[in-house]
């Protein structure tokens, strides 16, 4: 080892400073205006009120959990039908039956770089409603080219306004980076996106886990909202072998054209799955403000 | 003498093979690679393929350039170890009484380059005579007595399909080939000759019969660049990547005690072994293949070096391993066979190939290996480095536990490169300010 230092050692210092005395990248600020649906409710209220809505399409079973949960309500979302999961008792439906969430995934280009590098592909968790309405699902089913691998395939600005934090009702998300979820976020709202390097997601195995491969899986985590009831869901869910599911399609799949779908849970240790089309059957858990109302 | 100067030397025989291939992003020909670089680093060759592919003429090139200095032997199904032995004139060896018999003795194995044609026709005891050859010592009598011109052994080996099986690629011992630093098919479209040489071989010659040497010895050159190969720096880098191949390779996410090494020969068929990955795949590789592989890419980057070239060392060096590591007994037979109809090197390049996601990964940690090494070499962590290069148990988490104790010990004992290091960081920041 030369007891000097080569240009090529002077090369990599200067970079890693310039790189720690860049600012930090903070996710982007989002408009004061926070959706509605801001979640008020508790898993109690899921776990009691929450209707469910089965369609052989999935935007119609969506549409009808959206019509009964009206502005005040929730379909619910991966992270808060994990924590409902763990709370209920296991003769709860939601331990018997899948489920359809109102969590999308979507993968595409940061080509601003504003939350990793720039111009690399990273996958946009969105819980609570994104881009992926009923009509925007329909109108990927009936467009030419609407669809791509079992995804919709987003057009024009849809996926960078994700990375910002805007919805197409233009109102706004707060989208965390994998590593604060993974810190921790103190009341995680009803709507919020996590966004990851694609690469770290299709580095994950899609398959059964044991629970070490489970709770430390970061796309378990990034799907969960953080790693708060992942022990407790893997102690609950796991096969008689010690398996629980996490299921994706991201090995092999491009990035560079984005495109998004809806993420499924099933009851028994097949745990969660993005790995479903588009074009699919739905369930969904629709609670109405009444829930709230009941409550107090 | 240069470097280059020798190198034009061993440009010169009747061996031809102008094949190009691209390493580490710059072209090099096939004699560059099984020639050059081998002879530089001292890495051994072991050479497969049908016959006609050329074998006996790089043997009787490379007799040609250490002369006296060469060793042949010749695999035969008759083959008596006691006449190995003669060749090197052991026999003598239980009857030195004196100094100067022992340095007579010595002089007798004092060879540089041995060349073992016809490997595979050879019975299996007697191969273990050849590798223990190629490995540069002969145990004889409970002894082991280092072979070689200053610490210089070259063995070459080749092995032709004859009765349809041939040591090294369907059926050897692992430890065996493992001491082959480079195992390369001849055959294999990617190596062999090109239709241009085709042409130049058959138009050159009209007797059927191999080439007798007719080079010049140049022993002496070819040592003298190996001793000059030896003073160059390396970079750390590829130890790390060592690291990440020997250990990294080893995880496995789903199984008692995450090591294939645990799981012994059927890790590929373990239940709950991952075969999505390259987990059911791919074996962590040897310390010596990891060896054989950086050694390779060092000379060959000399190489190019040595003609104003700048190849990128990491790819360099995962390119090297195709020629250490697709038949050395790391890829799952079952994903070669079933995956691959049987191509190793096919299989090689979906797992660490230039397109594959390995390699991919490999890629783009180096910057943050890169960085967080040289912070080490100062005795500092970076946090944010470290968990950029594993967040969580897997196969990168042996590349940081390594960086971080390496920092730990350099802190304790700081080195010149150290301290400058430090001083570069401290200046960095003062005229921030």
């Amino acid at each position: 080892m030369t007891s000097e230092l080569s240009p090529d050692d002077k090369r990599i210092l200067e970079r890693y400073l310039s790189r720690k005395s860049a600012p930090v990248q903070a996710a982007p600020k989002v408009d004061p205006v926070i959706a509605q649906n801001v979640s008020a409710f508790s898993i109690e209220d899921i776990i009691k009120n929450g209707n469910t809505f089965y369609d052989s399409k999935i935007p119609v079973a969506l549409k009808q959990a959206l019509d009964h949960a009206t502005v005040g309500g929730i379909v619910v979302n991966m992270p808060e039908l994990i924590a409902a999961k763990v709370k209920a008792a296991k003769t709860h439906d939601f331990w018997k039956n899948w489920y359809s969430v109102h969590t999308e995934e979507n993968i595409g280009l940061d080509k601003k770089g504003r939350f990793y590098d720039k111009d690399k592909p990273v996958l946009v968790i969105v819980n609570g409603g994104g881009i992926l309405t009923p009509d925007r699902i329909d109108k990927a089913y009936t467009d030419k080219d609407g669809m791509i691998d079992g995804s919709a395939k987003y057009v024009g600005k849809e996926f960078d306004n994700i990375l910002d934090g805007k919805l197409p009702d233009n109102t706004s998300i707060q989208i965390y980076r994998f590593d604060e979820i993974k810190k921790g976020i103190k009341s995680l709202p009803h709507k919020f996106g996590v966004v990851m390097p694609y690469v770290m997601a299709q580095g994950t195995s899609s398959g059964y886990h044991q629970k070490a491969g489970f709770i430390n899986n970061p796309l378990v985590i990034a799907r969960a909202g953080g790693i708060e009831n992942l022990e407790k869901y893997y102690d609950l869910a796991k096969s008689k072998k010690g398996n629980l599911g996490n299921y994706h399609p991201f090995n092999g799949r491009d990035a560079s054209v984005p495109s998004g779908r809806l993420l499924f849970f099933y009851g028994s240790y097949n745990g969660l799955d993005g790995n479903l089309n588009l074009d699919i059957i739905g369930r969904f858990v629709g609670v109405a403000p009444e829930a709230q109302r009941k409550k107090k | 003498m240069t470097l280059k100067d020798t190198f034009d030397k061993l440009d010169a025989g009747r061996y031809i093979n102008t094949r190009e291939l691209i390493m580490g992003g710059i072209p090099y020909n096939a004699r560059d690679i099984i020639l050059k670089a081998p002879l530089l680093a001292g890495l051994n060759v072991y050479l497969v393929g049908d016959t006609g592919e050329g074998k006996t003429e790089l043997a009787n090139d490379l007799i040609g350039y250490f002369g006296d200095n060469s060793c042949y032997m010749m695999g035969r199904p008759d083959f008596e170890p006691s006449e190995l032995l003669k060749q090197v004139n052991l026999g003598k060896l239980k009857d030195v009484k004196t100094d100067k018999e022992l340095v007579e003795l010595t002089d007798n194995v004092n060879k540089m380059m041995y060349y073992s044609d016809e490997l595979n026709r050879a019975p299996p005891i007697v191969q273990n005579y050849f590798f223990d050859f190629m490995d540069g010592k002969l145990v004889h009598n409970g002894k082991i007595f280092q072979l070689g011109k200053n610490g210089y052994t070259v063995g070459y080996a080749s092995g032709n399909l004859g009765n349809g099986e041939y040591v090294g690629v369907s059926n050897s011992d692992r430890a065996l080939l493992d001491r082959m630093h480079m195992i390369i098919k001849l055959d294999y479209p990617d190596y062999c000759t090109t239709e241009l040489d085709d042409l130049r071989i058959f138009s050159g010659k009209k007797n059927p019969r191999a080439s007798m040497p007719e080079n010049k010895d140049i022993s002496d050159s070819i040592l003298a660049m190996h001793n000059e190969f030896g003073k160059r720096n390396v970079s750390m880098i590829l130890p790390l990547l060592g690291v990440y191949l020997t250990k990294g390779l080893d995880y496995v996410e789903n199984v008692e005690k995450h090591s294939k090494r645990a799981l012994g020969s059927r890790w590929a068929e373990t239940e709950g072994i991952r075969t999505d990955t390259d987990e059911n795949k791919i074996h962590p590789l040897s310390k010596r293949a990891v060896f054989g592989g950086m050694v390779l890419a060092y000379s060959l980057e000399t190489i190019a070096k040595e003609r104003g070239q700048n190849p990128r060392i990491v790819d360099l060096f995962l390119d090297s391993l195709r020629l250490t590591v697709p038949f050395s007994g790391v890829l799952s037979p079952t994903y070669v066979d079933m995956a691959h109809n049987g191509d190793a090197y096919s299989a090689f390049d979906s797992l660490l190939g230039p397109d594959s996601q390995n390699r991919a990964e490999i890629i783009n940690k180096v910057d943050v290996l890169e960085e967080a090494l040289l912070l080490a070499e100062a005795g500092k962590k970076d946090d944010a480095l470290l968990q950029d290069i594993a967040s969580q148990e897997g196969k990168w988490m042996p590349v940081r536990n390594a960086i971080s104790t390496y920092a730990d010990m350099q802190a304790e004992n700081p080195t010149e490169k150290g301290k400058q290091i430090q001083e570069f960081i401290a200046e960095a920041h003062k005229s921030k300010k």
